[in-house]
């Protein structure tokens, strides 16, 4: 594991592979130490962010060296399990992506479906997945020449090695090869049903299946939220002891 | 769920917004928590301006205020309400009185405000005696998308003695050089490149970040698999231009970044507008630590000597 620094309020650890990234966010998540205010995990980096005030860099990534060589026995698999129901016949880039690949439609809906996906990033967008990774057949079909100015809500994409879900109408580029009619993200109401480290499959459903669907949410209870008290740079003791009163 | 802010008490509404102004957002700290989420931290992009916004009206440091950027709005006032504008030296002009940057003012129902241009810097904060009221969201009550015309501010009605404040502090002298560690791909560049030119903010920048024109640097055109960024994260585009994230930046970039600016000179951030010059300039970490800690004690001494001169029971006036 390599650690480096992402500033003064930062550290960037290097994993040796996703899971391991994974499994170090998850061990790190449950401290409850006060300097720790937030874990991001993208791929096979952690980063931790830490309040300079209450600890010091090398304190936090000596604590993460530590941490490091033990996770891989410690923690146990992290993450839930989802199936995302997504109808394919609202895909527009289906015919590109069947092209590109040398598949049929149907070929690439079935290698789309057959593949459990592990959340290894959440960004672009609030919510917004990076599943990985696709089978072979399916990896390498390039980004759009022109990205599209509006990608609707729901758009499950794919390019590269990657498939996604736009989980709020945006600007994007990826290949869109279906859609879900089912909402994954409300910021407002807290509401990110997706996190790293998690399972994806999709399951295929038809037009009037997504109407059904439309608008409702993955079963289960909502999730916490991983998110600590708000005590972001600027707040000096004396601050503190204003907010007290 | 993290407690929020304290949720300013028996607000209403307090300025009706008649024009927007060019971006004008209520912010506070923003959400620093929620970032594997993919949301970004959000908030002031100039923090140390919003503290001590708060200081002026008797605040604590988080508590919500109006920022205003380049331009700002013109407002109808509807209830008794005090105020501060603190930050960047904008123009201010009411209908029944003279308002002064950094000088509390007392405002009456019909009076109309307008915050106007800046002649240097970009942002300022309109602070008010409890905060205004939103929502809490993830932890916190940054609003997520800026004022329209027509939207109404909820906030207690309030009066106060005049304060102001001329502070001086070490950290700010040199608005135009942002002070940097290097970045996990420093030695994918030439970092005298970076250090030994100057840069020019492009009109392509935003609370999302602040996009340079320079000479271009080299590029290694290795590949990166996305990974965690900050607010002052400094990316090179493949054509060899620095992005730099701002408070809005996402949460995770494949740009490789060569540095990163201190926490210190983040609020420095918050006030380059296009066309503004700026330098960036190596610091040790141990050097970077030591400039937060300073910045820290100074701010803290200001909010310090504002609290203990404002008695509390003058803040909020009940109805």
């Amino acid at each position: 594991m390599t650690i480096l620094p992402l500033g003064d309020q930062a550290v960037l650890a290097y994993c040796a592979d996703e899971e391991s990234a994974l499994r170090l966010a998850a061990a790190v998540r449950s401290w409850s130490d006060p300097w720790l205010v937030d874990v991001v995990s993208a791929y096979t980096t952690v980063a931790v962010f830490f309040d300079l005030r209450l600890s010091r860099w090398q304190e936090v990534a000596d604590r993460l060296r530590h941490v490091g060589a033990g996770t891989a026995q410690e923690c146990q698999e992290p993450g839930q399990r989802h199936e995302i129901p997504c109808c394919y016949e609202l895909g527009p880039d289906l015919e590109r992506v069947a092209k590109t690949t040398g598949l049929t439609a149907d070929e690439v809906i079935a290698l789309h479906t057959q593949t459990e996906y592990t959340v290894y990033a959440i960004g672009f967008s609030p919510g917004f997945p990076y599943l990985g990774y696709l089978p072979p057949p399916l990896c390498g079909v390039p980004r759009l020449p022109q990205p599209r100015l509006r990608v609707e809500a729901g758009s499950v994409g794919l390019t590269g090695r990657q498939t996604g879900i736009y989980p709020e109408p945006r600007p994007g580029g990826w290949n869109l090869i279906g859609r879900t009619p089912l909402q994954l993200v409300d910021v407002v109401d807290g509401y990110f049903p997706l996190r790293t480290g998690d399972r994806v499959r999709f399951v295929r459903i038809d037009e009037a299946a997504f109407r059904r669907l439309l608008g409702e949410r993955l079963p289960g209870a909502p999730r916490p939220l991983p998110i600590r008290g708000c005590r972001p740079g600027f707040q000096t003791g004396e601050d503190a002891a204003v907010e007290r009163d | 769920m993290a407690d929020g802010p304290a949720l300013a008490v028996q607000a209403v509404p307090a300025l009706r917004v008649l024009e927007p102004g060019w971006q004008s957002l209520v912010v506070d700290f923003g959400r620093p928590g929620a970032r594997s989420l993919g949301v970004p931290v959000g908030g002031a992009a100039d923090r140390h301006a919003l503290v001590l916004g708060n200081a002026l009206v008797g605040n604590p440091p988080n508590t919500t205020a109006l920022e205003i950027s380049l331009t700002g709005p013109h407002l109808e006032v509807l209830c008794p309400l005090a105020g501060v504008v603190y930050g960047a030296s904008f123009a201010l002009a009411s209908s029944r009185q003279t308002l002064r940057l950094g000088t509390t003012f007392n405002l009456q129902p019909g009076e109309r405000i307008r915050v106007g241009g800046v002649a240097s810097g970009l942002r300022a904060y309109l602070c008010v005696p409890g905060g205004f009221a939103t929502p809490l969201v993830l932890g916190s009550r940054s609003a997520l998308t800026p004022l329209t015309a027509g939207d109404v501010l909820h906030a207690p009605p309030s009066t106060l003695p005049t304060r102001f404040i001329r502070p001086r502090f070490t950290w700010d002298r040199e608005p135009g050089t942002l002070r940097c560690l290097p970045g996990p791909q420093a030695d994918w560049f030439r970092l005298d490149e970076l250090h030994q030119q100057q840069f020019t903010v492009t009109p392509a920048s935003n609370r999302m970040g602040l996009r340079l024109r320079g000479q271009p640097l080299t590029v290694s055109g290795r590949e990166l698999v996305s990974e965690p960024v900050c607010p002052g994260s400094v990316q090179v585009t493949h054509e060899g231009q620095c992005i730099i994230l701002g408070v809005d930046g996402q949460t995770i970039g494949g740009y490789p970044k060569i540095a990163q600016v201190i926490t210190a000179d983040l609020d420095k951030l918050g006030q380059l507008r296009p066309g503004d010059a700026l330098r960036l300039v190596p610091v040790r970490h141990d050097e970077a630590e030591a400039i937060l800690r300073q910045k820290e004690a100074e701010m803290s001494t200001w909010v310090m000597r504002l609290r203990v001169t404002l008695p509390d029971r003058h803040m909020v006036v009940s109805l």
